[in-house]
């Protein structure tokens, strides 16, 4: 068996051309770089259900700390304190010498009169649209 | 004695292996602002979820004398190296490293200003900047 495989082998490979254009294609293989898909997220995703809890007008900045935590920021402006909460999702995507990152941000404002209570919510959310990439040339 | 698929196959490889030495790399923040869509929003009239509607949720709120501002951002940078040593890697068993690299980025950021009711002022609109480039030279 062993000796039938080592005949094969050496049929293949009789002609020493063949094998060293394997070999030198595998050391050039070898020479150039690989590829990489890397994701990172920053804080986590924002679920529907957690944002339809806020209800304007009802909801109070105990029950929004509550579902989000702590905001990452606090901005004082027209009378309001708005809480603002953010998520990040970056997808890296390489190949050999090229590459391309996306990053998209996800922001959760949310207006709090001086009562306390909820004027307005504003959310966005661009991580959906953030997607693994590697062509890093045109639009 | 090579065909014209192998010879365009070690053409292939060849130049594959002399771009190694090269990186093309781009990273993309956010999507691309669509400035058309402010034109349905009116001034007095259109609501804070209006221009959530039409731009995502802004990337930063700041407080001004008449009211608050929204800004919104897209990045998008270049960068490109070539790595003259990297050839050495053929002929030596060290590579030193001969780097020449630029990197362009421009960003482009909407201001929404909101009147103290909490609707649509006006809007400012940076003039697009000049798409980056991938360029080595850095002189």
């Amino acid at each position: 068996m062993l000796r039938e495989s080592q005949d094969g082998f050496n049929q293949k490979y009789r002609n020493p051309r063949g094998f060293l254009l394997l070999a030198g294609l595998l050391v050039l293989m070898g020479l150039l770089d690989g590829c990489a898909f890397v994701r990172g997220e920053i804080g986590e995703p924002f679920a529907e259900d957690r944002l339809q809890t806020i209800e304007k007008g009802k909801t109070n900045r105990q029950e929004v700390a509550q579902q989000f935590g702590a905001p990452d920021d606090i901005v004082q402006a027209n009378g309001h304190e708005i809480f603002h909460y953010r998520r990040f999702d970056s997808k890296l995507g390489w190949l050999l010498f090229i590459s391309r990152l996306n990053i998209g941000s996800d922001h959760l404002w949310v207006f709090i009169n001086p009562q306390g209570i909820v004027d307005e919510v504003v959310f966005g959310n661009r991580t959906k649209n953030v997607e693994f990439q590697i062509w890093p040339f045109g639009e | 004695m090579v065909g014209v698929v192998g010879k365009v196959g070690i053409i292939g490889l060849l130049l594959l292996f002399s771009l190694s030495g090269c990186d093309f790399r781009r990273v993309v923040v956010n999507d691309p602002l669509v400035v058309d869509s402010l034109d349905e929003l009116v001034p007095g009239t259109s609501t804070i979820q209006d221009v959530a509607e039409k731009l995502g949720a802004p990337d930063e709120i700041e407080e001004v004398a008449q009211g608050m501002v929204f800004r919104h951002r897209y990045g998008d940078s270049k960068t490109m190296r070539v790595n003259f040593g990297w050839l050495l890697r053929i002929f030596l068993p060290v590579a030193p490293s001969m780097n020449l690299g630029r990197g362009e980025g421009s960003t482009y950021i909407l201001h929404v200003a909101m009147r103290q009711d909490l609707t649509f002022d006006h809007s400012v609109i940076q003039p697009p900047p000049d798409t980056p480039h991938f360029g080595f030279w850095p002189f």
